[in-house]
């Protein structure tokens, strides 16, 4: 069985590779309602199987590999009601799944910035040069350093003349786009360079003032650009409103929503609203907004505002306040504008009034004052509270039965026709979710995806949130690729993360997709979901620039892996303030010898190890020290460990098995008594014991720490022992000063594997300086002998004893 | 009544014979800002420099807040997230130990004395380096000189050599000069001395421009700065004339310019250093500092290691290592280990457990700092850190102490005043002792 096995492997090592490396997607996009060949760029792109969609709209017609492992092609087949914008998408190859990748969908035809022939710069650098464009387009260019780029478009009086750019929002580097509309004498007609809409992306509009040639200039805000900062520029008659009003609605309803900013004036269009938060496109004619506005979804009630409402008297409704939970929608339109609102609310409700703004993509920077109606006496007010976002939050125990006022104003009362909001009163609720842990503080990507060697196992180690809860957690039964298991132990309330152990049979087909998850509080059915936010682009202490959200796990049955890892943990406990040797050894396959670092994915509370320990290159087995704290929670655990190696062709890594880790009390504690003496002068060091617990015969116990110069010698202790006494022998040059971090070893044994206590810390030797020799020799034979610490008689004397004794003297 | 602050010129009430003393002077044609700068120049603390037992300073900085773990301050005893992925070696010191990965060092350890109880509360890259390059917390009033200038300006130039030389460059913004004027800033070398061609930036003439064409070019730039000379008085023109001389001074002299040649060091002693960053760097520090150089700053690697410090010590230290014993035994062989203050140096140390991602973060509450020379112990551990390395536990050294105790080797009093603009004086360091129990002999 092993033999075949290892047969098996071996076949397997010359085919697999293992973590696909997928980097970037050519063309950047494509227009919907057509077939679009793309080449897929990275490393590693050993045996392509399939694309994984995130979204609906677009299907793969074909995926083949490239003439070798850096890259793939495919056709992608995208639907003509395809949605506009962001479609992520991972590679996944016989030997894993890659990173996620986003391809961008428009409307239009796009065309290449046009190259020199030697490809090493662009050809529309100057205004007098620019590339010719026709209306309607899509350019993929790219900002190089200090580049310039120039389109020139023919455009009628009248007509709306839009541009926008995808940048940053390609998510492949740091990259803020500039952008400029500027007519035949080189005046600008309008520009962006960031948007509350957009972020670091940009997008104008203008009615043309005359026919003519107009001139669009691209370029790095900061002209910092590089030959990564690719862009793609929609050219055309398309709307670029700014804003939506209402900018939420309730599900499944029919509301007329405007939108707000476009040059053309207000577009009114009524929507059919989806179940949850979905994003608004303006059309003109044929033409739609590249991207989309956001718009909340809530089942809740709401007002939309009416002028006046300045003051605490005007508040909206005048009459009948709705009763919380509710929300109000507005615009802080008018030149520092202030908006009030009224509503009722019962004593002890437990209230979230949250500002959705910013988060909606509207340019408000919210700041929102609570009162009470009775009396104006401000109760509660908030700024940015709300993670990430300017919006402003304000959680609120209701005092009494009555009505309350709220008032929203912009933090540097700006205002503008797309200020738009909602302020949203709601019961405060429970929710759970579920997150994967990061691996890498600059990287949200790397180890999260779920891939699971054949006849092998992996485990991850999700994080829990709770949020006015505290629960009990279940994973909900688990849709995984066929052969796949897995074991998903319920998680105690009090503990914020566990690991999930995946397996897969030897026969399981390869293959694998994207799988919700859903956890639940098994008392109150209560469920959460499993999400994840991608960051593209990241800048550390900065935060996200780029980030694409998701609920869906990406799991794969990979090709077989070249080892197998098991963990061995003695059948004894790890008592507190103890530690423990794990083993962990590696199965591996015929001429596989790499190094294998091993972690802990998980560790219980209160138990520490090393970040890693490596199985050195040829070696089979390594040993990984547990310790755990005074105060780790007796119990038991179920502890595995992930093994990671870099073969030839690739990273991969697989875990054990779960093993059973018990905690439990020490079975004895000591006391050090302080001891002192002087350079050469031996002493003795005095341990009281405290039995905790009964255990067979004798157990070592090891004074540790003493300073230079000090030896002593191992004791032996028994169920019966009390005190025990270690002589010390001082050298001469014995370090001098106070030596405050002795402990005790205790080793006892149990059918024959160890119990390791490391006991009594902070325990204190003094080693002072000799006291000063007599002065005269006559003298001194009549005066008492210099002072020193008493050597040890036959009763050890205590610290205190012995200072009694000099006392006396 | 308040308390005035230390320095205010107007912390004295006027009396009126002071009042009608004032008004005199005033006929007299002196205006009160004059007077007031008299005054306080007058009550300035002001102190002659000593003859120092460190002739020069060699101030090795790890930016970026090296571990003490990792370094000179193991845990051996602490749990495994607390003691770190290695283990700890004796050094020529009975008792101590230090890092595994310090295993050259630890031998010339006999020579060193390690403070292993530095603490301040900054735990930010930057206010770290100002405490460690300026002896100051850092205060949005005023811009402190590092100890490089103080150093320059105190004790001026030798053997026409710049007296603070910073290799490769200017480390940071903090190792300028300050308030003081910038003729005391630091000649920064401009080129790695690791790399093949190095060359000393503004060492050589340009290329095409020979000796005559030096002189009249000179001569050009004498009519060009006579004519602003009339026009204003600043300071930017006085240091610019000051660079100027400096600069002369360096061209024409071939014994200053032997001294940025690493190429006359016998290959055996540049190997022995290493052949990288850091001993080159080590190495060219100790040439300048035997030219004549007063301070010479110096940088190697960057030791912000929040993740994965095992790879990060193992890829960093084996080098610097390397140099530093080198360079204790290279300038101890030459004789000029007593009179050479070497600072092994990072704005803070990193926390005690390794954190998620395998690394440590910012940590300035205790961290280590070695010495060697300049009239520091051989062979001495001061202070201490508690049992896994997070808070001094004996003997815990400010930044002012260990200020004060450089200034004090190098002969220069750091209670003096220097004058700041606005004409207040400021403490060279304020606050702090002299660290006597670290010094073998002190000037």
């Amino acid at each position: 069985m092993i033999r075949a096995f290892a047969i098996l492997i071996a076949s397997a090592l010359c085919a697999a590779g293992f973590s696909p490396d997928l980097n970037l997607i050519e063309p950047r996009g494509g227009k919907r309602g057509t077939e679009v060949g793309i080449t897929l760029i990275g490393d590693r792109l050993f045996e392509p199987e399939e694309l994984l969609l995130y979204h609906q709209g677009i299907t793969v017609k074909s995926l083949e590999k490239g003439p070798d492992s850096k890259s793939a092609k495919a056709v992608l087949v995208i639907a003509p009601d395809a949605e506009l914008g962001e479609h992520p998408m991972r590679l996944r190859c016989k030997g894993g799944i890659s990173y996620m990748r986003t391809f961008w969908v428009g409307q239009f035809e796009t065309v290449m910035e046009t190259r020199t022939e030697d490809n090493k710069s662009d050809r529309n650098n100057e205004f007098n040069e620019p590339q010719k464009i026709p209306l309607n387009i899509t350019v993929q260019g790219v900002a190089d350093r200090e580049d310039a780029d120039y389109y020139q478009v023919d455009a009628k009086k009248g007509d709306r003349l839009s541009v926008e750019i995808e940048g940053m929002r390609l998510g492949r580097v740091m990259f803020d786009p500039y952008v400029a509309i500027l007519d035949k004498n080189r005046f600008e007609l309008a520009v962006s360079d960031d948007s509350a809409l957009l972020k670091r992306d940009c997008a104008t509009s203008i009615i043309v003032p005359e026919d003519g040639p107009y001139t669009i200039l691209v370029r790095e805000s900061a002209y910092e650009g590089s030959t990564a900062c690719q862009y793609r520029l929609h050219v055309g008659a398309f709307p670029r409103p700014t804003a939506i009003y209402p900018p939420a609605a309730k599900p499944n309803d029919e509301v007329e929503f405007t939108f707000i900013g476009d040059p053309g004036g207000e577009i009114k269009t009524t929507i059919k609203t989806p179940a949850t938060g979905f994003a608004a496109f303006a059309t003109a004619g044929d033409s739609v907004s590249p991207s989309g506005i956001p718009v909340h979804i809530s089942p809740l009630s709401y007002i939309n505002e009416t002028e006046p409402n300045e003051g605490s008297k005007e508040a909206i409704p005048t009459s009948n306040p709705p009763a919380a939970p509710c929300a109000f929608h507005g615009i802080l339109s008018k030149k520092e504008d202030k908006d009030w609102f009224r509503f009722t609310a019962k004593k002890d409700q437990d209230l979230r009034i949250q500002v959705i703004a910013r988060s909606v993509r509207s340019p408000l920077d919210s700041v929102v004052i609570l009162r009470s109606s009775k009396d104006g006496k401000q109760l509660a007010n908030n700024d940015d509270q709300t993670n990430g976002t300017p919006d402003s939050r304000i959680d609120f125990k209701v005092p009494e039965d009555g009505e309350y006022l709220l008032n929203i104003r912009d933090q540097l009362y700006r205002s503008g026709e797309n200020f738009v909001y909602r302020i949203e009163i709601s019961e405060r609720s429970p929710e759970i979710s579920l997150t994967l842990p990061s691996a890498d503080r600059n990287d949200t990507q790397k180890g999260k995806m779920i891939e699971v060697p054949r006849g092998n196992r992996i485990a991850i180690a999700p994080n829990i949130t709770r949020s006015n809860i505290g629960c009990d957690i279940a994973f909900l039964a688990l849709s995984l690729p066929d052969g796949v298991s897995a074991q998903a132990p319920p998680v105690p309330r009090s503990l914020g993360n566990f690991p999930i152990l995946f397996e897969a049979k030897a026969d399981a087909p390869i293959g694998g997709g994207l799988y919700p998850l859903e956890i639940e509080d098994p008392n109150t059915k209560l469920r959460g979901p499993f999400t994840e936010s991608i960051s593209h682009v990241y800048v550390n202490n900065q935060g996200d620039y780029q980030v694409t959200n998701t609920n869906h796990l990406s799991i794969a049955v990979i090709e077989e892996a070249p080892f197998h890892l098991d963990l061995f943990a003695p059948p004894v406990p790890i008592v507190r303030n103890g530690t423990m040797n794990l083993k962990i050894t590696a199965r591996r396959a015929e001429g596989f010898t790499k190094k294998i670092k091993v972690t802990l994915p998980w560790k219980p509370p209160g138990i520490g190890a090393p970040n890693e320990v490596d199985i050195p290159e040829g070696q089979n087995e390594v040993i990984l020290t547990l310790n755990a704290n005074g105060d780790a929670p007796i119990g038991d655990w179920q502890l595995l460990v992930t093994g990671e190696s870099a073969s030839d062709t690739g990273i991969v890594r697989v875990s054990s098995g779960f093993s059973n880790l018990k905690v439990s009390e020490p079975f004895v504690n000591v006391a050090i008594e302080m001891a002192a003496t002087n350079p050469g002068v031996d002493t003795s060091v005095i341990v009281k014991l405290e039995q905790l617990q009964d255990f067979p015969g004798d157990a070592r116990i090891i004074l540790q720490a003493l300073p230079h110069g000090v030896t002593t010698e191992e004791r032996q202790i028994n169920k019966e022992s009390s005190e025990i006494t270690f002589p010390l022998k001082v050298a001469d040059d014995a370090t001098k000063g106070k030596h405050a971090n002795l402990f005790c070893q205790v080793i006892l044994t149990r059918d024959g594997h160890p119990i390791p206590h490391n006991l009594g810390h902070g325990g204190t030797l003094r080693i002072d300086p000799p006291p000063p020799a007599p002065k005269k020799k006559e003298e001194a034979k009549e005066e008492a002998a210099p002072v020193v610490v008493a050597a040890p008689t036959a009763k050890p004397l205590s610290r205190l004893e012995q200072l009694r004794q000099q006392n006396a003297k | 009544m308040n308390k005035p602050c230390p320095g205010n010129p107007f912390a004295n009430d006027f009396s009126r014979r002071g009042f009608l003393h004032v008004g005199l002077l005033g006929g007299l044609g002196l205006s009160l800002p004059q007077l007031l700068r008299m005054e306080a120049q007058a009550a300035q603390k002001n102190y002659q420099t000593r003859e120092g037992v460190a002739k020069s300073v060699i101030q090795i900085f790890l930016p970026g807040g090296m571990a003490q773990h990792e370094s000179w301050d193991p845990k051996p005893y602490a749990p495994s997230e607390y003691r770190g992925p290695y283990g700890a070696i004796d050094t020529a010191i009975k008792g101590i130990k230090f890092s595994q990965n310090l295993a050259h060092t630890a031998k010339v350890a006999d020579k060193m004395t390690i403070i292993r109880s530095m603490a301040h509360g900054e735990a930010a890259h930057e206010r770290g380096t100002h405490n460690m390059f300026t002896g100051y917390r850092p205060s949005p009033a005023l811009i402190f000189p590092s100890m490089g200038s103080v150093v320059a300006h105190e004790l001026g130039t030798r053997n026409n050599l710049p007296p603070y030389v910073c290799v490769p460059s200017v480390p940071n913004e903090f190792a300028n000069s300050g308030y003081l004027s910038s003729a005391y800033g630091p000649f920064a070398i401009g080129a790695d001395p690791n790399t093949k061609d190095f060359k000393v930036r503004d060492l050589n003439m340009p290329g095409g421009v020979d000796d005559n064409r030096f002189e009249r070019r000179r001569s050009l730039l004498d009519t060009v700065d006579h004519h602003f000379r009339q026009l204003e008085k600043s300071d930017a023109l006085d240091s610019m004339d000051a660079f100027y001389q400096h600069a002369y001074k360096l061209i024409s002299s071939q014994e200053a310019r032997e001294a940025f040649n690493l190429e006359a060091e016998p290959q055996e002693l540049r190997e022995k250093y290493g052949l990288n960053q850091a001993g080159s760097r080590m190495l060219l520090a100790r040439r300048l500092v035997e030219a004549g150089t007063r301070f010479v700053s110096l940088t190697a690697g960057g030791w912000d290691h929040h993740d994965n410090i095992k790879n990060a010590i193992n890829q960093q230290l084996p080098p610097v290592d390397k140099a530093i014993a080198t360079l204790l035994e290279d300038l101890d062989q030459r004789g000029l280990l007593d009179s050479t203050l070497v600072m092994v140096t990072s704005e803070f140390g990193r926390t005690p457990k390794i954190n998620g991602t395998g690394g440590r973060d910012h940590w300035p509450r205790v961290f280590s700092v070695a010495l060697a020379g300049g009239g520091v112990h051989r062979g001495l551990v001061h202070g201490s850190s508690d049992a896994l390395g997070g808070e001094p536990e004996e003997d815990k050294v400010g930044v002012e102490d260990l200020a004060k105790t450089v200034y004090n080797q190098l002969g220069i009093t750091a209670d003096k005043e220097l004058m700041s603009p606005g004409d207040r004086p400021i403490e060279i360091v304020d606050g702090g002792r002299v660290l006597d129990e670290i010094l073998v002999k002190k000037a």
